[in-house]
């Protein structure tokens, strides 16, 4: 009674709960910050060796921030920053540089905004992608091609839902799917739409340290150019993913992982390496 | 410091560097002395050497794509050789992947430009001797011009030596096309 031991809020996970939890399947809470900041890297091969095939290469830095004014509202926007590198048949390669196409959503918790320790956070996403990446021009005023640039130039609506499930203190599940209808972009290129699902499960042997694994699947159907069905790269690309989860102080989590292609429906011919992702979560 | 920060954010840079490339350009040995003299490529390929292992009985197979794509080494565009000057005349650069090549296929057929010579293969017309002269072509020939391996990037100079016109218009294509030759500049 007269010795109240010391509470200790943790921000990085949901409040009041241990789980640690990235940015989506966090649980808001008035006038909560949060700033990550994510590397990945990636290659995609496509195409037939001695006609036409090209290698991407991306290195990217999503800047991105919350805002939840309430603990039912949450505002996200993110500034990717991109390296991408295109290698053609002919070993011609071109460069771009700068910041990529800056998406904007908005999160709206419907089950688990009461209560001290919620079982399942249920949330409604809608965002927009806007065409922010500037048309890549080298310094004699030639366009690059498509593939290198920084993105489609064109406005992604997206709308999807987030479940994220407690069970105790050292497991956790998140599911995310999320569904996007590209608009047409530069050089007369509509990328089809798709559906993104995420599925992972989340141990944490000790309050600072959790692993997930899950899948991380996407369905995209056929794209355009000026016109023309381009179905290479339509179909479902699942990835087995495994993240490690550290949160070293109480306001700052370190995520490692991979995502590595396992099932490929695509007809390509098409091939991806894994991608590799290192994020700090920051709250502020 | 600030300013380097706002330079990452907003500055955007894009490069293109050149990979292989093979140029090819004809050339007239010898002006023919009309008002046009012209013969007409509507079709180029680069040829590989062949490269097949010597124990493998198995030939290349390329995957059945959804799309077809035309080849890298395949020139498909109106090619006119101007023969009334003996300028070095570029004609097409392509942009091939790796891999040793040892000819040259052309397709000359009636041309596709769109002007006077259009329809025709070779086209003469001037004057000879104070007379009008006139010999149109639309026959169709392809021929191939070997040449030692060579990697890509290098220029292909297609050479001909207009040979006097002959009494009709198929004996002066078949003349002229038996002068093609190529000639390799690394």
């Amino acid at each position: 009674m007269f010795f109240a031991s010391a509470a200790l809020a943790c921000p990085t996970c949901t409040c009041a709960n241990p789980a640690l939890t990235t940015i989506g399947a966090d649980r808001p809470f008035d006038n909560r910050i949060r700033l990550s900041s994510t590397f990945r890297a990636w290659e995609q091969r496509d195409g037939q060796a001695q006609l036409d095939a090209a290698t991407l290469r991306e290195l990217r830095l999503d800047l991105t921030a919350t805002w939840s004014p309430t603990a039912r509202w949450t505002f996200l926007v993110n500034l990717p920053l991109q390296v991408r590198e295109r290698t053609d048949v002919s070993l011609a390669r071109e460069r771009g540089f700068g910041t990529g196409e800056i998406d904007v959503s908005t999160r709206v918790l419907l089950v688990g905004v009461e209560g001290l320790r919620p079982r399942h956070l249920v949330s409604l996403v809608a965002g927009v992608r806007l065409p922010t990446a500037p048309t890549m021009q080298t310094s004699t005023g030639v366009a690059l091609d498509v593939d290198a640039q920084l993105g489609p130039g064109s406005f992604v609506p997206s709308a999807g839902l987030f479940w994220s499930s407690f069970i105790g203190d050292r497991w956790s599940t998140f599911v995310s799917l999320l569904g996007d209808v590209p608009i047409e972009g530069r050089y007369g290129l509509r990328i089809g739409p798709g559906v993104q699902a995420l599925a992972a499960g989340q141990f944490q042997p000790w309050p600072w340290l959790g692993f997930r694994a899950g899948v991380d699947t996407r369905y995209e159907f056929p794209s355009y150019l000026r016109g023309e069905e381009q179905r290479r790269l339509s179909g479902l690309l699942l990835q087995p993913l495994l993240d490690v989860i550290i949160a070293p102080i109480s306001r700052l989590l370190i995520v490692a992982g991979a995502r590595v292609p396992l099932l490929d429906t695509r007809p390509g011919p098409v091939w991806n390496s894994p991608t590799f992702i290192l994020s700090l979560v920051v709250d502020v | 410091m600030r300013a380097a920060w706002v330079l990452v954010f907003f500055c955007s840079c894009a490069e293109r560097i050149p990979g292989l490339q093979v140029h090819l350009t004809a050339r007239a040995t010898q002006a023919v002395q009309l008002d046009t003299a012209t013969f007409a490529i509507e079709e180029a390929e680069l040829i590989p050497c062949v490269q097949q292992a010597w124990w493998s009985p198995i030939s290349t197979a390329y995957a059945h794509g959804a799309e077809v794509h035309e080849s890298p080494r395949l020139a498909h565009a109106a090619m006119t050789v101007d023969l009334t000057k003996t300028d070095v005349q570029p004609l097409f650069d392509w942009a091939p992947p790796p891999g040793e090549l040892c000819g040259l296929r052309l397709a000359l057929r009636p041309s596709t430009a769109e002007s006077n010579i259009e329809g025709t293969t070779v086209f003469l017309e001037g004057m000879i001797a104070g007379a009008p002269f006139r010999q149109l072509s639309t026959a169709r020939r392809e021929v191939t011009l070997p040449f030692d391996a060579i990697g890509p990037d290098f220029s292909l100079d297609v050479e001909c030596t207009p040979p006097p016109a002959g009494t009709d218009a198929a004996s002066t294509f078949e003349a002229l096309v038996s002068t093609l030759t190529v000639k390799v500049t690394p």
